[in-house]
C-alpha cells in the first residue's frame, strides 16, 4: 500500500475566515489510495474547517489541495463531484426517496442533463447497496429506515459517486455503540476493498484507533480561543486573503499511525491540553484524570 | 420488521397519476355541461358534434371551453410554481402566494391596470399586463433569493415573503387611492380571481406561457432532486447551486407571473397541490412529482372553476373565495401530520 502514489495531497495548505486569523498554516499531508483517516480532536479545533478545504467549499488563504494531481479550487462543481464525495450530519429532507432513488443520486456527476441511468449506472448503484448491506431495502422508504440505516444509505451514495477520496463528517454521531463500531468497520472494508481514500472526522477515539489506518491530530498550536462549532462543509466561504503574520495560526496538525500516537508524548496525550482527561494507552480511550 | 411491510408501493404513483388526469377529464366535461346561462345537455352534446345553434355554439366554444382551459391551465402553472419554490426554498410552507410572488405580480399589473387605465381591452394589454406582472415577480424572487443567503431559517424567509407582500400591497393601495374609480373597479374584479377573462385569441398568449416554463421543468429533475438533500450534499454531487437556484425561480416566476395577469392572484393552489401530489404519489422524486403536481393542479383549478358556476347561481363566485375552502383544510392536516408524513421526514 506505501508504494502507491498519493492521491490527496495538501501543499503548504493555509486555511483561515476574514477578520478571524488562520486556523492552519503551511500544512501538507497526503493520503494513499485504501487508507482509512480518522480525524480526531476537540470540538471547535478546526476539523470542519480542514474538511471543508478538502471538500473544495473553502478556499485556501494559501497553498493548495490536490486530488488525483487536479487542485480542487481549479475545477467546477460537476468536475469536483468525480473526485470527491462527503457525508454529513445535516438531516436530508428525503424520505419521500426510497434508499435506492438516494444511493442513485450518486451518480449524479456520471449522468447526462436528464439524469438517465445506464446499465452501468444500474450496477454501480446496486453494487454501492450491497457493499454498505441495504441491497434488501432498495425498495424502501428513506422515512422508515433507522438513523444507522439512513447513514448507510447516504455512504451508499457516497460509494455511487465512485470518486476515489470519500469526506464523512462525524458519521458515527447519532449512532448506538454497535452501530458506530459498525459503520467504522464497513468503511475500513471500504477503503481497503475499493482503494478508496477515506477521512472521516469523529470523537469515538477507541473504535478508530482500531480501525483507522491513520490518525490526523487537529492539535490547539497556541491557547486561544475556539472556533464557534458550526455545521461541516456550510456555507462555501471565501478565505482568499494574505496570511496574517501577527498572529499564530490556531491549530496544527500531527499525523502518524495508531500506533505511533498512541505512543508519543506529542500525539494522543497531548491532543485536550488543560482538560481533565488523560489517554490511557492500554485502554486505547481517553479516561478521567 | 418485514421487508415488505414498508416497502414502497411502486404501482401508487401511476395510480394516482391516472385518477388525477381523469378528474381532470371529468371536471372539464362538466364545465362544458354548466354555466350561468343555461343550455340543455343534449344542446351541448349538439355543439361537441359540430351542430347546435348559434348561440349555443358561441356560449359553449367561446366561453364554457375557454374558461375551462384557464382553470386547467392556471391550476396546473401555479401548483407546479408552488412545487419548485418548495424545492429551492427547502420549505414545505413555501408558495407563490405566501412567499408574495403572486403580489408582485399583482403590484405589476396594478401599476399598468391604475396608471394607465383598465378599460384597454385589446390582446396587447394583456401582453402588457403578463409584462408587469412577470417585472413585479422577478423583483419579489429577487428580493427572497437576497435575502434566502441572509437568513438560513426557512421559517424567517416564509415571514420575508409576507412582510414583502404587505408592502406590496400597500403600494397597491396607494395606487388604488390615487387611481380612477374606473380604474379601481377593474382592478378590484381582476384581483377577486377569474377564470373567464381569457378568450380565445388571449389564449394565444396565456397557454404558451403556461405550457413552455411547464415543459422546462422536465429538464430539471435531476437537479431538483439532488437539491432534496440540500444544498451542502446538492453541491457536492455536482449542482451549480447558483445557476440552477435561478433557473427554477425564472421558472416559477414566469408561471405564477402568467397566471396572475390572466386570472388575478389566485391563493393556496400553488401551496397545497404539491403536497397532495407528493401524498398521493408517496414520494418525492420530482421524476413523477412533476407531472403528478401539473395534472392534480389541473384538476383542482377545474373543480375552482366548476364550483365557481355551479354554485354561483347564475353568475359566477370569485375563485379566490374558493380556493382556501378547498386548501386550508389540507395545509392544516399536512402541518399536523408533519412528523408522520414520510416526505417531510
Amino acid at each position: 500500500m506505501s508504494e502507491s502514489t498519493p492521491i490527496l495531497r495538501l501543499d503548504n495548505l493555509t486555511l483561515g475566515y476574514p477578520g478571524r486569523g488562520d486556523v492552519f498554516r503551511d500544512l501538507s499531508a497526503e493520503l494513499r489510495p485504501g487508507e482509512l483517516v480518522a480525524l480526531l480532536g476537540a470540538n471547535g479545533s478546526g476539523k470542519s474547517t480542514l474538511l471543508k478545504a478538502l471538500a473544495g467549499n473553502l478556499r485556501p488563504a494559501a497553498g493548495s489541495v490536490t486530488v488525483n494531481g487536479r487542485a480542487l479550487q481549479s475545477l467546477n462543481a460537476m468536475e469536483r463531484a468525480r473526485l470527491v464525495s462527503i457525508v454529513t450530519t445535516d438531516k436530508a429532507a428525503a424520505g419521500g426517496l426510497t434508499v435506492e432513488e438516494l444511493a442513485a443520486m450518486g451518480r449524479y456527476p456520471h449522468t447526462g442533463r436528464l439524469g438517465r441511468h445506464s446499465a452501468a449506472d444500474r450496477q454501480a448503484v446496486a453494487e454501492a447497496l450491497r457493499a454498505v448491506g441495504l441491497e434488501n431495502f432498495a425498495g424502501r422508504l428513506s422515512a422508515n429506515l433507522s438513523d444507522g440505516e439512513r447513514q448507510k444509505a447516504m455512504i451508499a451514495r457516497a460509494l455511487a459517486q465512485d470518486t476515489p477520496v470519500m469526506l464523512l463528517d462525524e458519521p458515527t454521531a447519532f449512532l448506538d455503540a454497535a452501530s458506530r463500531i459498525e459503520t467504522l468497520s464497513l468503511l475500513r472494508d471500504l477503503a481497503a476493498s475499493r482503494s478508496k481514500a477515506i477521512i472521516l472526522s469523529t470523537h469515538d477515539i477507541a473504535p478508530a484507533l482500531r480501525l483507522a489506518s491513520r490518525l490526523w491530530l487537529v492539535k490547539p498550536a497556541s491557547p486561544r480561543a475556539p472556533l464557534p462549532e458550526s455545521p461541516s462543509f456550510h456555507s462555501p466561504s471565501c478565505a482568499r486573503r494574505k496570511p496574517s503574520e501577527a498572529s499564530a495560526p490556531l491549530s496544527t496538525l500531527v499525523e502518524g499511525t495508531p500506533a505511533e500516537l498512541s505512543a508519543s508524548p506529542g500525539g494522543l496525550p497531548s491532543l485536550f491540553p488543560g482538560r481533565p482527561v488523560g489517554f490511557s494507552p492500554e485502554a486505547g480511550d481517553f479516561l478521567p484524570l | 420488521m418485514g421487508n415488505n411491510a414498508t416497502r414502497h408501493n411502486a404501482s401508487r404513483p401511476a395510480t394516482a397519476i391516472t385518477a388525477a388526469a381523469a378528474a381532470s377529464l371529468a371536471f372539464l366535461a362538466a364545465l362544458l355541461f354548466v354555466g350561468t346561462v343555461p343550455i340543455p345537455p343534449s344542446e351541448v352534446l349538439s355543439v361537441l358534434g359540430g351542430g347546435g345553434s348559434e348561440s349555443s355554439r358561441l356560449i359553449v366554444m367561446e366561453l364554457r371551453l375557454p374558461m375551462a382551459l384557464t382553470a386547467l391551465l392556471a391550476g396546473a402553472g401555479l401548483s407546479l410554481a408552488g412545487l419548485l419554490l418548495q424545492t429551492v426554498f427547502d420549505n414545505p410552507l413555501a408558495g407563490p402566494s405566501l412567499l408574495g410572488v403572486s403580489t408582485g405580480a399583482s403590484l405589476g399589473v396594478a401599476v399598468l391596470m391604475l396608471l394607465f387605465g383598465g378599460t384597454a381591452v385589446a390582446a396587447g394589454y394583456f401582453a402588457a399586463l403578463l409584462g408587469g406582472a412577470l417585472a413585479g415577480a422577478a423583483a419579489v424572487l429577487a428580493a427572497l433569493l437576497l435575502f434566502s443567503t441572509m437568513v438560513r431559517s426557512s421559517a424567517v424567509l416564509l415571514i420575508v415573503g409576507i412582510l414583502i407582500s404587505y408592502l406590496a400591497s400597500s403600494a397597491i393601495s396607494l395606487l388604488n387611492f390615487f387611481s380612477t374609480q374606473e380604474g379601481v373597479h377593474s382592478y378590484v374584479i381582476w384581483g377577486l380571481g377569474n377564470f373567464s377573462g381569457v378568450t380565445l385569441d388571449r389564449m394565444a398568449v396565456f397557454a404558451p406561457a403556461v405550457i413552455i416554463p411547464s415543459a422546462c421543468c422536465f429538464l430539471l429533475v435531476k437537479p431538483l432532486n439532488a437539491l432534496l438533500l440540500g444544498d451542502v450534499y446538492a453541491a457536492s454531487m455536482g449542482v451549480g447551486l447558483r445557476a440552477t437556484r435561478n433557473a427554477l425561480l425564472a421558472l416559477s416566476g414566469i408561471l405564477t407571473a402568467a397566471v396572475t395577469a390572466f386570472c388575478g392572484p389566485i391563493g393556496f393552489l400553488g401551496l397545497v397541490v404539491p403536497h397532495v401530489a407528493r401524498m398521493a404519489c408517496a414520494t418525492s422524486n420530482h421524476a413523477t412529482l412533476i407531472p403528478a403536481t401539473l395534472l392534480f393542479g389541473a384538476a383542482a383549478g377545474l373543480l375552482c372553476a366548476l364550483l365557481s358556476v355551479a354554485l354561483g347561481g347564475g353568475s359566477l363566485i370569485p375563485v379566490n373565495a374558493i380556493t382556501p375552502v378547498l386548501s386550508v383544510p389540507i395545509i392544516i392536516y399536512v402541518i399536523l401530520n408533519r412528523d408522520r408524513l414520510a416526505y417531510m421526514r
